[in-house]
């Protein structure tokens, strides 16, 4: 309630992204593994290595594989399903939902695509016929990890936090970022630092450009 | 604070209500529409016969203060109450523009939308800060990007672009009068709608679309 400015936070884990969210931009920009139903015309230059047999007309032919980022995917989908049809990758299949379920802690989920619980949610909207097993193997594996989380978050004060945040992805260091945050505030207030005032962090940046910037 | 000091005799006024407050009865309504206001996910309606009451009985006590001997510890004593009381509501009206700023074209339109009969969401003031808020962020974004662009992608749907209050968000409540028959919807595909009652003096943990109309006739209480 302090801060200056308040960003536009994800709506990923909801029905639908923000539009003004930059966390849910960059979710929606990760790749998915898509087949085309119809023929496209003239997009095969677009993906010279697809179309190796090209006809005149450079058209993409049916059935070819692509990988297209989450908005386009979402775009293009159709619930007659004519212009493409998605495969789910890897991570939210059978084979790493019995390793989620196994044990959610281990599992390094920054590198399996850093927004794996957004990136889940709105795989959602491709109705799917997995849906119910992956919204569940998602909050199973939320729950699994959640107490570390929070137990780290909460824990670790002035120390180096990198080997702590390595795995999470990014939801969780999020989450992570907020619990530090609150032990930070409450540590500066036992301290009796929280009646200084201090400068706003918009205003510590404004030091930084020139002031023949600022006359434009 | 108020019942010993003999400095303020008045009782307040409830400006539009023809209700007469005690001050100590008037500050527990400042608090209560702090609490609910900070921890509901929307704007609920601008409570400004509380804030102008407040107001007023903060100008009296700093009169009588000055008035008052040098008495050193009962002064600063009502000093440091004054403060208190500045500061939440200072904290409420902060968190009102909060709101405001974070959900601005959803409440503009919401106020477009409402009937003739109803009390605003907004105090006059408040709903001239939305408007120009409304306005700057409407001409930054044109001038910043928008104008840029293609001719036919030169609009930006506000109504769509910022997202709406999240009223599934779940609240501690705290009933003060008991309710019957409360219909709460089923969260997951499996269950049903139930009905439950709200006995007085229970706390709970519910959604805040179940409960929104009581909150805002003061039934209950968000904590």
């Amino acid at each position: 309630m302090s801060e200056a400015y308040f960003r536009v936070e994800s709506g990923a884990l909801g029905p639908e992204e923000n539009f003004l969210s930059l966390d849910d931009i960059l979710m929606s920009h990760e790749k998915l593994p898509v087949r085309t139903e119809t023929p496209m015309p003239r997009l095969g230059a677009f993906f010279l290595e697809r179309s190796a047999g090209a006809e005149r007309d450079h058209a993409l032919p049916q059935g070819s594989k692509l990988e297209l980022p989450l908005w386009l995917a979402k775009g293009l989908f159709d619930n007659k399903r004519r212009i493409l049809s998605v495969e789910l990758p890897k991570i939210y299949q059978q084979g790493w939902r019995t390793v989620f379920s196994a044990d959610a802690n281990v599992v390094d989920l920054h590198k399996m695509g850093p927004h794996f619980y957004g990136f889940g949610s709105q795989l959602l909207h491709f109705d799917s016929p997995e849906n119910a097993d992956i919204s569940q193997s998602l909050l199973q594996t939320f729950i699994g990890r959640f107490r570390r989380i929070m137990d780290s978050s909460q824990n670790a004060y002035n120390e180096d936090t990198s080997a702590l945040v390595a795995r999470l992805d990014e939801m969780e260091r999020g989450l992570f970022q907020t619990g530090q945050k609150g032990l930070n505030d409450f540590q500066c207030w036992e301290k009796g630092q929280a009646s200084q005032i201090t400068a706003s962090n918009l205003v510590q940046n404004y030091k930084k450009r020139k002031f023949t910037n600022m006359e434009d | 604070m108020t019942e010993e000091l003999d400095l303020t005799q008045q009782d307040s006024d409830a400006g539009s209500e023809e209700v007469v407050l005690t001050p100590a009865e008037l500050i527990e309504r400042l608090e209560q529409a702090w609490m609910n206001e900070k921890f509901a996910p929307e704007l609920l309606e601008s409570k400004s016969e509380i804030v102008e009451c407040v107001i007023e009985q903060l100008d009296h006590m700093e009169e009588n203060l000055k008035r008052a001997k040098k008495g050193d510890l009962k002064v600063s004593i009502h000093r440091m109450e004054m403060e208190r009381i500045r500061y939440v509501l200072s904290s409420y009206l902060r968190c009102r523009l909060m709101k405001i700023e974070k959900f601005f074209p959803h409440i503009l339109e919401k106020e477009k939308m409402r009937p003739e009969g109803e009390s605003s969401y907004l105090s006059p003031e408040e709903f001239a800060f939305a408007k120009e808020y409304m306005a700057h962020t409407e001409a930054y974004l044109k001038n910043v990007a928008l104008k840029h662009m293609p001719p036919n992608l030169q609009k930006v749907d506000l109504l769509r672009a910022v997202p709406k209050p999240d009223l599934d968000s779940y609240v501690f409540l705290r009933v003060k009068e008991r309710q019957e028959n409360i219909l709460v919807e089923p969260e997951t595909d499996e269950q049903r709608d139930y009905v439950i009652d709200l006995e007085e003096g229970s706390q709970h943990l519910i959604r805040y679309k179940t409960i929104a109309p009581l909150v805002a006739s003061g039934a209950i209480q968000l904590i």
